[in-house]
């Protein structure tokens, strides 16, 4: 490994007059959200990152995230040079070597792959919070395998929300809202923290109402208005939801206009919503029945914006909760309405193909999911209409080489051996490849597995466009801020380099990414001029326009009872597993939730290696209630056993009256076993225990799900 | 065969009236698995009605509850309106031998006939308008785009889905003439 640390110690700075000093526009990447940054670079390094105020997004602010994005460029452990195992895998023996090598090795070891086993036994597995699937997906199905594969389905919450609504992304309209209705998400503590956090703020300030429903008193949850904290037992979420539903419904305070003008299948709901009785409701989501009315009396005639997330998202029931966001959003007359769901187009932006086209070849996925393929009527039923890849499945049908035998994989930045629960079976898989490589700047968990570790660039050396997650109907820019540092190069050029290499030049008449864009761009929407020189490109939207073009759905309009998922072979209407009879948890194997939650200044998995970030937070405890601490005898600072059914983890206690006394809480981020001696063997990893299941309907993860027993250490 | 319009009525072998069941019940399963709206199980009553069946209508009760069993297999509860309407052909059957309504029930009206008699069980399920099975909401939902009123898409919807599973009607009688080829006919 080249000894970085000593090349950042001999740097000369030079004296203050003769800085050659410049600012450059890009944009942030240490979260997905995709915040306007001005980088100022003096001497060719870059000194400090700062918001863009011209940003539609972040409006001249950053977060810890963003401030620290700097050392993550001048990282000492980063991977500078093309390296090749030489010791077993997992031993961390390396060889550097030559891009030409490297590329030349590579091709060797795949051809003959191919044509034992066929295109389909390559797969490529990409992460979609740095990067967009574009080049990737064209590299993987020109070789002729479908397997292009992301992260797994995590978001069925606001999937279960687009069942009725069609591919849009719901987004508070917070800037005119009367009241914030903020389920299992925390805009102030994580996700979209530059944006949303301060539109909060200012929606509170000018008199709007903010409700939380969260098991945990998140920093969203703190700044609730006085007792609208709900803290619900986990799980339960759409249970409450369909509870405030039936209320509106049967107290006669929906909007009944609304619901006749754009709805489709109100009455079916409404029939099947009956169920849902306050004192039932209640009993289930352990929220008494005088907050639950304090809560829906605030939404009743108010614009109401309703936003949900990963602590709903990560269960069982979550795509059908998410289903109630939409239900409760349509009752209150706030979808696609000032002040309440906005519906941004998902993608923000399309674009034509670029020539050549190349479409997905028509074979099985290797996670038996079907990405790109939506359901059609009158089509065969497939085994999963999955919305993203279920990675859940990989190691299972690796080890039995079902649907086919998969021998070859490119993983691009992501690092499954830390972030999947299954990963010592993910480790026994990849021991069934005969090729690995992986593009990433840190020797993860996972590179340590690849026969072949190519240096991938950080976010300020790349050329790169978000056009998934900014809160506006348009795209942003990434480029470089700095040259490429030592033999870095960006993963999309990686993948250019590779795929000429292996004699795909048809597909790729592109000399690099930069040149691809341009192509992409040129009939589209998007200006790749203002993109470069702005760092961002608003194409504006109006409230409202979504529903009077006709959503995409079949009817057209809202579907509360939805025809997607009677075809998709799922329940058109909400059924919730926590609905029957309640095991008696306190007296069960395992009578505590788990639920995990991300810091403020950390994003998934990777920021954990980052010097400045690692400062602030490092480790990670349990969150424990001081009533169920007592009764199990534990202290802050304690050791504690936190057993599941799939194992153990012992951590320090955190004592706390912010949280359901039938909930522990982990954050994840930490326990790394690798990736940088910065993090390695600090913290615990939450997948060690967490639950391996997979959703019904999206076929996502279900860590939240995960139930456990707490012991003094 | 040598004559197409030729009925299967009073054949001397009983073995095509296994052939013609079994063959219905085929293709239901073909029709569920790649999920088609159409309701080959309705064809034997089809046949009966337009008197290319001569079926004792004790027969064609049992093939009712045997159909509604295969329905409620495939869509469970949700298809009770559906089998009941189901049901409802036997004493239509029975009422074949009354000339007049023999004549109204030919041809193109029984998809008429049959819509009225299924929105009203829909609506004693309460499955009206929206629908219950899954091509019946789909049905619903694309008529919305037609019609803006919940209520009148819902009628389309099930006169659509009638009337495209009786137009395979033609298809079957080919499939039938091909498949009962070499069993000897009374084309009478």
């Amino acid at each position: 490994m080249p000894d970085l640390l000593a090349e950042a110690d001999n740097i000369k700075y030079p004296l203050e007059n003769s800085w050659q000093e410049q600012e450059v526009i890009t944009t942030c990447n240490q979260c997905y959200l995709g915040c306007g940054l001005i980088a100022t670079v003096r001497n060719g390094r870059v000194a400090y990152l700062r918001g863009n105020p011209s940003s539609p997004t972040n409006r001249g602010h950053i977060c810890a995230k963003a401030h620290a994005g700097v050392y993550k460029l001048y990282h000492p452990e980063r991977i500078g040079y093309p390296l090749m195992r030489v010791g077993k895998r997992g031993e961390g023996k390396w060889q550097r070597i030559s891009w030409e090598e490297a590329i030349g090795k590579i091709s060797k070891t795949l051809t003959p792959i191919i044509e034992e086993y066929g295109p389909q036994s390559v797969a490529l597995w990409q992460n979609v919070d740095n990067d967009r699937a574009d080049i990737f997906q064209r590299f993987i199905y020109a070789l002729g395998s479908p397997n292009y594969l992301q992260h797994t389905g995590a978001a069925d919450a606001p999937i279960g929300a687009g069942t009725a609504l069609g591919p849009v992304a719901l987004s508070p309209d917070y800037k005119h809202t009367d009241c914030m209705v903020i389920v299992g998400a925390n805009p102030l503590g994580c996700k979209e923290l530059c944006w949303s956090a301060r539109e909060i703020i200012e929606a509170k300030q000018r008199g709007a109402t903010l409700i939380t429903i969260d098991p945990r008193l998140s920093e969203t949850a703190a700044h609730s208005t006085k007792g609208l904290w709900l803290p619900i037992r986990p799980g339960t979420d759409g249970i409450l939801l369909a509870g405030f539903a039936n209320y509106l419904i049967t107290h006669d305070k929906y909007d009944n206009a609304f619901v006749d003008q754009y709805t489709f299948g109100f009455d079916k709901m409404k029939r099947h919503l009956k169920k849902f009785t306050i004192e039932k409701v209640c009993r289930i989501t352990d929220i008494p029945e005088k907050q639950f009315l304090n809560a829906i009396h605030h939404m009743i005639g108010k614009k109401t914006s309703i936003d949900v997330f990963s602590g709903v998202s990560f269960q069982k029931d979550g795509a059908y909760a998410g289903m109630m966001v939409t239900t409760l959003a349509t009752l209150l007359g706030s979808i696609d309405q000032k002040g309440g769901v906005r519906l941004l187009p998902y993608p923000r932006v399309t674009y034509p193909a670029v020539e050549p086209a190349v479409s997905q070849p028509s074979i099985e996925r290797i996670d038996s999911g079907n990405y790109g393929r939506l359901p059609m009527p009158f089509l065969r039923r497939p085994k999963y209409y999955s919305f993203a890849s279920i990675n859940q499945n990989l190691h299972k049908n690796i080890l039995t080489e079902k649907p086919y035998p998969l021998k070859a994989m490119f993983i691009c930045s992501v690092n499954p051996v830390y972030s999947m629960p299954n990963s010592t079976e993910l480790i026994q898989a990849f021991d069934k490849l005969d090729l690995l490589v992986s593009i990433d700047a840190f020797m993860s968990e996972t590179s340590i597995y690849a026969d072949i570790v190519l240096p991938g660039s950080t976010f300020l050396e790349n050329m790169e466009i978000n056009d998934v997650f900014p809160p506006f109907k348009g795209a942003v820019m990434r480029k470089p801020v700095v040259k490429a540092r030592l033999e870095s190069k960006s993963s999309q050029d990686i993948i250019i380099m590779l795929a000429k290499g292996l004699g795909l030049e048809k597909a790729f008449p592109f000399n690099n990414y930069e040149a691809f864009l341009r192509q992409q761009l040129e009939d589209s929407a998007i200006d790749f001029d203002e993109l470069y020189h702005k760092g961002f490109h608003d194409l504006g939207y109006e409230t409202g326009e979504a529903l009077q073009n006709g959503l995409d759905t079949p009817s057209g309009r809202i579907e509360l009872y939805s025809s997607f998922l009677a075809f998709s072979g799922a329940s058109p209407l909400p059924v919730f597993s926590k609905w029957q009879a309640q095991p008696d948890d306190a007296h069960s194997e395992y009578p505590l939730h788990m639920i995990s939650y991300r810091l403020p200044y950390h994003a998934n998995s990777r920021t954990a290696s980052n010097l400045y970030l690692n400062a602030i937070q490092s480790e990670n405890p349990l969150l424990i209630n001081t009533k169920t601490a007592k009764a199990l005898g534990i202290q802050t600072g304690d050791s504690v056993k936190i057993d599941s059914k799939r194992g153990t983890l012992t951590t320090k206690a955190l004592l706390t009256e912010g949280i359901h006394p039938e909930t522990v809480a982990l954050s994840y981020h930490f326990g790394h076993k690798a990736y940088s001696k910065i993090c390695a063997n600090k913290g615990v990893r939450f997948n060690d225990i967490a639950s391996d299941g997979t959703s019904p309907v999206t076929f996502g993860i279900t860590i939240n799900d995960t139930m456990v027993k707490v012991a003094k250490a | 065969m040598n004559d197409k319009t030729a009925t299967f009525s009073t054949l001397d072998d009983d073995k095509w009236l296994v052939k013609i069941l079994a063959i219905s019940l085929l293709l239901e399963v073909f029709m569920r698995y790649f999920r088609l709206p159409f309701f080959p199980l309705w064809l034997p009553f089809f046949f009966q009605m337009n008197g290319k069946l001569q079926i004792a209508p004790h027969l064609m009760f049992v093939y009712a509850i045997f159909s509604c069993i295969v329905l409620y297999v495939f869509f469970g509860a949700s298809s009770l309106d559906l089998s009941l309407t189901f049901l409802f052909l036997v004493p239509l059957i029975y009422q074949q031998q009354n000339p007049s309504l023999n004549k109204f029930l030919k041809g193109w009206r029984l998809p008429l006939v049959l819509t009225p008699i299924w929105l009203f069980f829909s609506i004693i399920f309460g499955n009206f308008p929206t629908g219950s099975i899954s091509f019946e909401v789909f049905f619903t939902a694309i008529s919305m785009r037609l019609v803006p009123v919940e209520e009148v898409a819902g009628i389309l919807s099930r006169l659509m889905l009638l009337t495209l599973s009786y137009a395979i009607y033609p298809l079957t009688v080919y499939i039938l003439n091909k498949a009962t080829t070499g069993i000897r006919y009374n084309n009478g």
